[in-house]
């Protein structure tokens, strides 16, 4: 069994990284509009805030707050 | 070298990340942590995570096992220290990651913390290698 579902392929030339990289800047800045959202297939999505709440996964602004000794 | 790792805080960073990532993707010993990380583009790093320099006390070694070496978009080494790429001293051709800076680091921060801050870094080495841009253009330094 493979370690990952999807196979692994060479980057692609669509520019979602690109997009990423730039949210991830505008966080960095203080920017808030958009979070980051690590999904249940483990991809990291920029995600408007006002969708958050409706998202399954991980939020990247509550990854340093929770007490991981506690789950 | 320098084992600060306790039984019982290993149950609690194996508990910690067994939530989040698959066990196939971690193996967790006393002194390392050997992760398996796919970013977006579903290239796959190995990571380590080098526990024997007083974690949790002190901040933990990351380094990139595979692919390696790891190489700028312009094909140079990134095993030398460098701010604006986020990485310290490489070695036995491993880049190492600069992840958390000393003075932000507390003991319970937890190794799926580090985790995540390398996954960040991961997306954004791959948004170097399409830019050409450092990766301080998108991240804030850690403090040492």
């Amino acid at each position: 069994m493979k370690l990952f579902e999807k196979k692994n392929k060479e980057l692609n030339d669509s520019s979602d990284c690109v997009e990423l990289g730039q949210v991830i800047k505008n966080q960095h800045e203080g920017n808030r509009g958009v979070e980051l959202v690590m999904g249940p297939d483990g991809e990291l999505q920029a995600v408007p805030v006002s969708e958050v709440a409706h998202m399954d996964g991980v939020k990247a602004t509550q990854i340093a707050k929770k007490d991981y000794y506690l789950l | 070298m320098q084992l600060d790792m306790t039984s019982e805080r290993l149950k609690l960073e194996y508990a910690a990340l067994a939530a989040f990532f698959s066990y196939k993707q971690f193996q967790l010993d006393m002194d390392k942590l050997i992760f398996a990380v796919q970013t977006n583009s579903k290239k796959v790093y190995t990571i380590k995570v080098d526990l024997t320099g007083g974690f949790p006390y002190s901040v933990p070694s990351v380094f990139i096992m595979t692919p390696k070496p790891l190489l700028t978009w312009d094909g140079h080494s990134m095993l030398e220290p460098s701010h604006s790429m986020h990485t310290l001293q490489g070695e036995n051709g491993c880049v190492r990651v600069c992840h958390y800076g000393q003075i932000d680091w507390v003991p319970n921060v937890s190794l799926y913390q580090v985790i995540v801050k390398v996954r960040i870094w991961l997306e954004m080495y791959e948004v170097h290698l399409k830019t050409g841009r450092p990766l301080d253009y998108y991240l804030t330094s850690a403090e040492q």
